[in-house]
């Protein structure tokens, strides 16, 4: 509700009022060009002078300026205004107003002005009132100028929003800055991150052209000087005159191109210490670059991304050291600041498998085999070994002859020694020499075989003769020589070689040089030696035994076929045991990726001014962050004065007490769309209300307004939400995909307790009514936060609420959209006390009257029955085998119930039960022990144990009955201890508080008149019971099962 | 008293101009018929001049000066001056001292001439008025007859009862004077210049000052049906009109 000054306050407070409108509309001409001009004008239906201003009487008509929440969810239905001017009246320096409207040849630059986006301030104001007391009612843009006469023309007008629709400002990659930026990349916006996101995509502004290879290759062909064919003209194309790729591991230079052919020309292979490999057809063949940059988000005024934690490529992570993070990165594009991945090469990655298996396992086998099988083979061996035979054979066979070894025969002829004696007489002469007719022969026996070398060996002795034959001294007798085979022997012992010969006999003759004076009686030859030295071959014949000695080597493979066939049975009896380990480690084939590279990002935080959460430096995830700073810096609205500020504290502590948080790559969309997703997701309503933005949670909040039918211009009209718009089983998708938008990566389901709900005309519902919807909240990671947004969507649709249409007077001219009324008329009195809530607003301004469309609220708190939520985080030692959070939930039949095992402990003032697990598969084993010590039904301490089922599946409702006022007291064992982050009701610590060794949390309370939300978190296991007044919670929020532990 | 009609203002068919004009207060404002609306200067320093010129050959006629309600001239001396050129030279027709904020008219003989000034002689603040009116006077030959009506103040409200009975009213602005006067007797003559009289308001159209029959000054418009005065006879070449004056904000 808007606040009134005295002045407003006391004139709206009588039943009798001047009302005064004033217009402001300020005309732009070329608004957003580099020297826009203005004219404003001041309108209103009369001549008038206020608030220091004077207005013109320009104003034929109002009109009924209005805009509108839908009833039942967070969509917004613009502001409008459609408002009839006179075109009579000169103004602006111009005949009447449609002069002043750029547009054909009338285009004066000191007087034309476009219409469209034309800004208006329409405000109210009280007969007396000064400037201050005067209420903003509507910012609007002017969108048209219709129904243009001489005399009057309507401007058409819509909520500040028609300006923000398509107003994103967001970069898109384009060719221009990057023109080797991947494909996919290309007209792909940066997007804003915010939260802790993981496995996002990321953006390759120069991530190099990437084709694939058409042939297959060898190591050596296309060699040097050949060509690489590929597959994409628009690659080829796109690829410089000469440069480098990459295939595989290898390095190609290519020093031409051929875009119509499609190939790279004059290769290098193996290029910049490369190794030339074969590659397969269809391979990617990549551009090799100095550089490569992957934009992963947009920084936006002073917010940077936090950090970057992580990147992937191919969902691998990617070792730190391969790349560098560029959080503020202002000179890739002018005006943007990028978060920016680089590599310094291709990040692609090897994939391949190290295993080893390192069997450890020990077998004990203690079984015992009994095997009858008898086995039937009647396969044949093909045998292709190679035999490889080393063994030596020791043989003692005799061997006649040894034909390495030099034999000796002696002659055979005549004994040795021998002698011949010559006479003169037999000698004859040659012509040069005196030589004997008969010659010495020796003979031999002759040998089998083939000679290979023999040497003859004789040995001579020579004297001379008298007549009687006996020897004489030489004297002066002419001395004998020994001749034969050509050559002379000397005296005594004499070899020949006689080469491959042998003689069974050889000849030797005596010969005189000058027989001149010849011996007397002849001459004597005594021949003592003759022999041949020789060696032959021959053939032997060996006989006797021989053995073999050594080891053989078989080679080769053999081929086993056929057919074995076994038969019988085979018994085994006993046990074995195995124990041990199994490692597998080696590698596996590697196989390159040219993976896409995603990261985890840790979005924007907040400036060192703490300009959206207070707080400098904040991590912004909590959705007023994100979406404040969103329409501060996406959508422009940057001016303070444009917010509520009230509302947008007031929800961001609701927020932060639910831990409500988003994580997302914000990205453009229209605003109506980014303000309904924000709604759903953020659990508040984002609009417009006097000319600011309001941000409200969505809750039970006390009324502002009665109306009776004293102060109603109208009889009220009720109608009930349609039957169509029930809903009472949801499908919740959360967790978007990074990569995969509206895919889910977690769900869940819903359903109304149907038994609970009738009817208008008295049918209870049943299984065949259930009727599904689908709640999208991509930006919800966390399960127990899409439970609570889901349990509180559901419970607004799952029932007909009414809808009444009121019309009201100038008492009630302060009323915003969201405020709670109550209708105190005859009409609802069947109904019992009702509230509703403003959804729609009309201001009817030429009759001075407020047309309000409300929507039935959930039931308020009773002081007596107090039906609201409560939160009860109990935490339970170890002996009481239970940590759990009990939830209560009003309207809700309970069929769980509790039991205290310290009831003696306990002073239970009032009367507790439990109440009906929401999930029936959830139910179970709580049990509450309804021990009023007392008796007395007043306010008091509450101590609750619940013993946990064992699945700790369990989600319980407690419906406590008669609290007066809440407060929370909280009384811990002695020796234990409790701490609390935040001051406020829970800061007394009952009548022992004790020393603090845990972390505890306690939301604030956020006001005093039974609104908001308390929780206490116990976050250490204590031996200690915990005695805690529940507070309530009117905004339903329920319990979710994350954060529980089990007390170990 | 009779009513006197101060029809044909000469400052809406010239050119007006004056000695300066503060942003967005235009001297148009003297004659654009909007006495919400006012003209303001740019200083109180001296001799300060609003004047009219009619254009070159062509000259108005005037026996009346008027400013209306919400002028600060009170105790300044002021003057009506006439030129034949825009270089003079001047002659002074009329003077007079406001005494109050009130509308006030003055009377002068009947002077034909191009160039008409408003002369505030020496403004005691920067001079700011809704009207000026240069006109030709025009007193009905008699009072009101029987069964003449005023009504007035006419609050301009929206009522409401609400279910319960209980009214709500709301003042959509400031009350207003209507008037209808019966005037009879009248010869060709007078009946010939009240319609020279109507027709100088373009039939209707443009406010003007109406001394009313308690010598009151009003801006009023005729109230006319279908843009028309009907002259009823009255024996023989004698004339009788109703007259409906509703005053203009």
């Amino acid at each position: 509700m808007k606040t009134l000054t005295a002045q407003a306050s006391r004139a709206s407070g009588q039943r009798w009022a001047e009302l005064i409108y004033l217009l402001e509309l300020k005309l732009w001409r070329d608004k957003y060009g580099p020297a826009p001009t203005s004219l404003t004008l001041y309108l209103s239906d009369r001549p008038r002078v206020e608030i220091g201003q004077e207005w013109l009487p320009l104003v034929i008509d109002w009109g009924s300026p209005g805009d509108a929440l839908n009833p039942s969810n967070p969509e917004v239905t613009v502001g409008s205004f459609d408002v009839t001017l006179t075109n009579a009246y000169p103004i602006g320096g111009r005949a009447r107003f449609s002069d002043l409207i750029r547009h054909g040849l009338n285009n004066d630059p000191a007087t034309t002005y476009d219409i469209l986006f034309a800004e208006a301030t329409l405000r109210l104001l009280f007969r007396g009132g000064v400037a201050g007391d005067d209420l903003l009612l509507f910012r609007f843009l002017v969108e048209e100028a219709r129904n243009v006469t001489a005399d009057s023309l309507t401007l058409r007008m819509t909520g500040v929003e028609l300006a923000l629709e398509h107003g994103e400002d967001c970069y898109r990659v384009s060719t221009e800055n990057f023109p080797l930026c991947d494909p996919d990349a290309v007209n792909q916006p940066v997007p804003i991150p915010f939260g802790r996101l993981t496995h996002q995509k990321t953006l390759g502004a120069t991530s190099g052209l990437v084709d694939i290879l058409t042939i297959d290759m060898t190591a050596t062909s296309p060699g040097t000087g050949g060509t690489l064919p590929l597959s994409d003209h628009a690659v080829v194309d796109r690829l410089p005159p000469s440069g480098m790729v990459q295939i595989d591991e290898e390095q190609v230079w290519y020093g031409a191109k051929n875009a119509t052919a499609l190939t790279l020309n004059s290769i290098t292979r193996g290029y910049n210490g490369t190794t030339a490999t074969d590659h397969s057809a269809g391979t990617t063949v990549f551009q090799v670059l100095s550089e490569y940059l992957y934009l992963v988000g947009e920084n936006r005024g002073n917010h940077r991304i936090q950090s970057i934690p992580a990147v992937r490529s191919d969902g691998m992570l990617l070792a730190p050291s391969s790349y560098t993070v560029d959080l503020g990165n202002t000179t890739l594009v002018s005006g943007r600041n990028f978060a920016v991945l680089r590599f310094p090469v291709k990040p692609i990655i090897s994939k391949q498998v190290t295993y080893q298996v390192q069997d450890t396992i020990t077998v004990v086998d203690t079984t015992t085999v009994t095997d009858s099988t008898g086995v039937l083979d009647n396969v044949g061996v093909a045998d292709s070994i190679g035999v490889s035979d080393g063994i030596g054979v020791g043989d003692n066979i005799g061997v006649g002859v040894d034909p390495t070894v030099t034999e000796r025969t002696e002659h055979t002829t005549t004994q040795l020694p021998y002698s011949v004696r010559w006479s003169t007489g037999q000698f004859t002469y040659t012509g040069s020499h005196y030589q004997t007719t008969s010659n010495l022969t020796i003979n031999w026996s002759s040998v089998t075989g083939t000679p290979i070398e023999n040497w003859l060996t004789v040995g001579f002795k020579l004297t001379a003769c008298d007549a009687s034959g006996n020897d004489i001294d030489w004297g002066t007798y002419q001395r004998a020589q020994i001749y034969a085979g050509g050559k002379y022997f000397a005296e005594g012992s004499n070899t020949l070689y006689l080469g491959a010969n042998y003689y069974t006999s050889y000849g030797f003759a005596l010969t005189l040089a000058n027989a001149g004076n010849w011996a007397p009686g002849g001459y004597r030859l005594r021949c003592t030696q003759g022999d041949q030295q020789y060696r032959r071959s021959q053939s032997v014949s060996k006989s006797g035994g021989a053995y073999k000695s050594g080891g053989v080597g078989k080679t080769g493979s053999a081929g086993k076929t056929g057919t074995v066939y076994k038969t019988g049975t085979v018994t085994k009896t006993g046990q074995s045991t195995k124990s041990g380990s199994v490692q597998l480690v080696g590698n596996s084939s590697a196989d390159t990726v040219l993976g896409e590279i995603t990261a985890d990002v840790n979005g924007l935080k907040d400036d060192a001014s703490g300009t959206i959460s207070g707080t400098a430096n904040t991590f912004l995830e909590v959705p007023h962050d994100i979406l404040k700073c969103l329409l501060r810096e996406i959508w422009q609205e940057k001016d303070p004065a444009l917010y509520d500020a009230a509302s947008w504290t007031a929800t961001r502590q609701a927020q932060v007490t639910a831990t409500y948080r988003w994580a997302l790559m914000a990205v453009p969309i229209s605003f109506a769309e980014f303000r309904r997703a924000a709604g759903f997701q953020g659990r508040a309503e984002l609009y417009q209300e006097g000319g600011r933005w309001v941000y409200k949670w969505r809750a039970v909040t006390p009324a502002l307004v009665s109306f009776t039918e004293r102060n109603l211009a109208d009889e009220v009209v009720v109608d009930w939400s349609p039957r169509t718009e029930l809903v009472t089983e949801l499908d919740i998708g959360y967790d978007e995909a990074g990569a995969r938008a509206g895919q889910w990566q977690q769900s869940l389901t819903l359903r109304s307790d149907l038994t609970q709900y009738r009817y208008r005309y008295g049918l209870q519902r049943t299984r065949r009514d259930l009727k599904g919807r689908t709640l999208e909240l991509p930006w919800v990671r966390d399960t127990a936060m899409a439970t609570r947004l889901g349990i509180y969507w559901l419970g607004q649709w799952e029932r007909e609420r009414l809808r009444p249409r009121i019309r009201g007077f100038w008492d009630v001219i302060g009323l915003d959209k969201t405020d709670t009324i109550t209708l105190n008329i005859p009409l609802l009195t069947a109904y019992g006390a009702m509230q509703f809530t403003v959804r729609r607003k009309t201001y009817e301004l030429d009759e001075g009257l407020l047309m309000l469309e409300c929507e039935e609220t959930d039931p308020p708190p009773q002081e007596h029955e107090l039906l609201a939520a409560y939160r009860i985080p109990l935490a339970f030692s170890r002996s009481m085998a239970a940590l759990a959070r009990i939830i209560m939930q009003p309207d809700r039949a309970m069929t769980a119930s509790l039991y205290t095992r310290l009831a003696h402990e306990l002073t239970l003032p009032v009367a507790f039960f439990m109440g009906w697990a929401r999930n029936p598969s959830q139910l179970a084993k709580y049990q509450m022990h309804r021990t009023a010590v007392d008796g007395a039904m007043t306010a008091g301490h509450y101590g609750i144990t619940i013993a946990w089922s064992p699945t700790k599946a369990a989600l319980v409702r407690v419906r406590m009955v008669l609290v007066s006022t809440l407060s929370a007291l909280i009384v811990v064992t002695p020796g234990l201890a409790v701490s609390f982050q935040t001051s406020g009701l829970y800061r007394i610590l009952g009548t022992q508080p004790r020393t603090v060794p845990g972390t505890y949390r306690f939301a604030a309370v956020r006001t005093p008149t039974l609104t908001g939300l308390y929780e206490f978190i116990p976050r250490k296991i204590l031996t200690a019971t915990y005695y805690i007044r529940p507070i309530w919670d009117t905004a339903g929020v329920l319990w979710d099962t994350a954060g529980l532990t089990w007390d170990a | 008293m009779k009513p006197i009609l101060y029809t044909g203002n000469i400052v809406e068919r010239g050119t007006v101009q004056s000695d300066g004009a503060a942003a967005g207060k235009p001297v148009t404002r003297v004659a654009d018929g909007d006495i919400g609306l006012p003209w303001v200067d740019t200083t109180a320093t001296g001799q300060r001049n609003v004047w009219v010129d009619s254009g070159s050959g062509l000259q108005q006629t005037a026996d009346a000066w008027l400013i209306a309600k919400g002028h600060n001239l009170v105790g300044v001396p002021c003057q009506i001056q006439t030129a034949p050129t825009p270089t003079g030279p001047w002659t002074t027709r009329s003077a007079f001292t406001p005494s109050s904020a009130e509308a006030f008219r003055v009377s002068m003989p009947a002077i034909t001439e191009r160039l008409w000034y408003f002369v505030i002689l020496s403004p005691n603040q920067i001079p700011t008025f809704t009207e000026w009116v240069l006109s030709k006077s025009l007193t009905l030959p008699s009072g009101p007859q029987e069964p003449s009506l005023v009504t007035g103040p006419m609050g301009n409200i929206q009522s409401y009862d609400s279910p319960a009975g209980y009214t709500w009213t709301r003042k959509k602005g400031a009350p207003r004077w209507e008037g209808t006067y019966l005037i009879r007797d009248l010869t060709l003559a007078q009946r010939g210049d009240l319609e020279a009289a109507f027709s100088a308001t373009d039939e209707g159209v443009r406010p003007f000052f109406l001394e009313d029959a308690d010598g009151i000054l009003r801006w009023v418009y005729w109230l006319t049906d279908g843009g028309k005065l009907a002259f009823q006879a009255e024996g023989i070449t004698r004339w009788r009109v109703t007259l409906q004056f509703r005053e203009g904000l």
